[in-house]
């Protein structure tokens, strides 16, 4: 099994830990969880340690989400500091917007269209994304294209909101 | 074949369909026009969709070698029973130091007219010499002028009744109480009256075994069968019935104005062939004197070499 697990490991963690970072939203905390994933899988051992590895990391999310709702407010005046103290290069600012106006398009999808995107650009296949989710396979293509068309409606919806109101 | 919807449409470009159905949409396609427009724009989509989520990803940093992670598990397999190791001998360190201060530290003290009035189920020590009633109940607590009067325990014999009801209950006590309580009738009555409204005190004494009963020397003398053992040279502030045992006293003994050492001290029992060493305890003929006080174990002893 550890063998199998260092195999899974190798191939998996990066996407363990962009699966993570889309639902977190702090690179360190999305690297934390998937290690923590893993120490999991060590000591459980689970038969499908893949897929395994997917539920726990979502369910981890899930806490770290309810945890963060709470100190959002805190987090965020903090981060008002920080920006008036230190304005990041031009380059990093856009990357970043980029980065939020895909968060905001990402939480406009429904829960379960954006659990299989996320979970397809993880590396799951259809048979491991329903078999994640609940849904049928047959189920999973229809569920991506609404997911894709919308991410990207979302986004483009939010990047002309914006520049509206720069005017 | 009618039209391919979208949900195949981009299960065909994930490349998961089966070689079957794979080969039906091959065919579709290649007689539907709309069909290809469409597959294009689905492609389209899904270029775009996985673009902008590349726009969201974390930095790619090496993953730590797999070794350390399970190496990391283990030390956590260690941690973490003895977190819970060290958690259960801390309250259980804890549960003993709390207790171990507790039993020499009375919470309350309370003069009564002897020792029977107090501990009435328990058999006094016979030949109970004459021990004056104090005639009066205080607590420790209380800060009025009366409290201050319990100490020390020789001055209370001639304190005043506290109030008119106690001068009434003493002026009707019959003598006979007393011999009632299985001590001789040689010393002063406890007012009957007194003694009634004790009861419910001296259960709630029976209860708390920090309750201490002020003594005379001459009751103390008869519970030890000699004068209570002292600390030459400091002044004694109090003797008091041991919460601990009936035949067990203690002598306040102060070291200065604000430092108190205890003597615990009782008949040493005939079982007792040996003391305890560290437990700053010393056996002086027949009987066992144990010495407690907030200052340094080494001072402790030396106080106790003391008594003779």
């Amino acid at each position: 099994m550890p063998d199998d697990l260092a195999e899974i490991y190798r191939t998996t963690y990066r996407a363990l830990v962009r699966f993570l970072y889309r639902k977190v939203w702090d690179p360190d905390r999305a690297e934390d969880l998937a290690q923590e994933c893993f120490s999991r899988a060590l000591v459980h051992k689970p038969d499908n340690a893949r897929g395994w590895l997917f539920v726990v990391a979502a369910n981890l999310a899930r806490d770290e989400a309810r945890k963060a709702a709470s100190e959002r407010r805190h987090l965020t005046l903090l981060k008002s500091e920080v920006d008036t103290q230190a304005p990041a290069p031009d380059a990093i600012a856009e990357a970043a917007a980029d980065r939020d106006r895909v968060r905001a398009a990402l939480d406009r999808l429904t829960p379960r269209d954006r659990e299989v995107l996320l979970l397809w650009d993880a590396g799951m296949n259809y048979d491991e994304i329903a078999s994640q989710t609940g849904l049928a396979k047959s189920a999973i293509g229809t569920t991506l294209a609404r997911a894709r068309k919308r991410l990207v409606e979302a986004y483009e919806a939010g990047s002309e909101d914006e520049h509206v109101a720069r005017g | 074949m009618s039209h391919v919807d979208e949900g195949l449409l981009h299960a065909y470009l994930d490349g998961e369909l089966t070689p079957v159905e794979r080969a039906r949409v091959d065919e579709h396609l290649a007689g539907c026009a709309a069909c290809r427009t469409r597959l294009d724009e689905e492609r389209g989509l899904i270029e775009r969709a996985c673009k902008l989520l590349g726009l969201a990803m974390p930095a790619d940093r090496p993953a730590p070698p797999f070794s350390a992670l399970a190496r990391q598990r283990r030390w956590w397999h260690v941690r973490l029973p003895l977190a819970w190791a060290a958690t259960v001998i801390l309250a259980i360190g804890l549960g003993w130091k709390l207790s171990d201060t507790n039993w020499g530290t009375p919470r309350e003290v309370e003069t009564l007219g002897g020792p029977i009035a107090v501990r009435q189920s328990q058999p006094a020590p016979a030949q109970l010499p004459a021990a004056p009633a104090t005639g009066r109940i205080e607590r420790r607590r209380d800060q009025s002028p009366a409290a201050k009067q319990t100490q020390p325990p020789a001055l209370a014999n001639n304190a005043p009744i506290a109030d008119t009801t106690r001068a009434e209950e003493k002026a009707a006590a019959p003598p006979a109480v007393a011999a009632g309580a299985g001590v001789t009738a040689a010393m002063p009555a406890p007012p009957v009256a007194r003694s009634r409204s004790l009861a419910p005190r001296a259960q709630a004494m029976e209860r708390d075994e920090l309750v201490t009963v002020a003594l005379d020397s001459a009751t103390a003398r008869a519970i030890l069968g000699r004068e209570p053992l002292v600390i030459p040279g400091l002044a004694v502030r109090r003797i008091t019935r041991s919460p601990r045992a009936t035949d067990e006293i203690q002598v306040e003994q102060a070291l200065d104005s604000t430092q108190v050492v205890v003597l615990w001290e009782r008949r040493r029992l005939g079982r007792e062939s040996h003391l305890v060493s560290d437990s700053l305890t010393r056996a002086v003929e027949q009987w066992v004197v144990q010495i407690q006080g907030a200052v340094g174990r080494d001072s402790l002893n030396k106080l106790l070499a003391k008594i003779k």
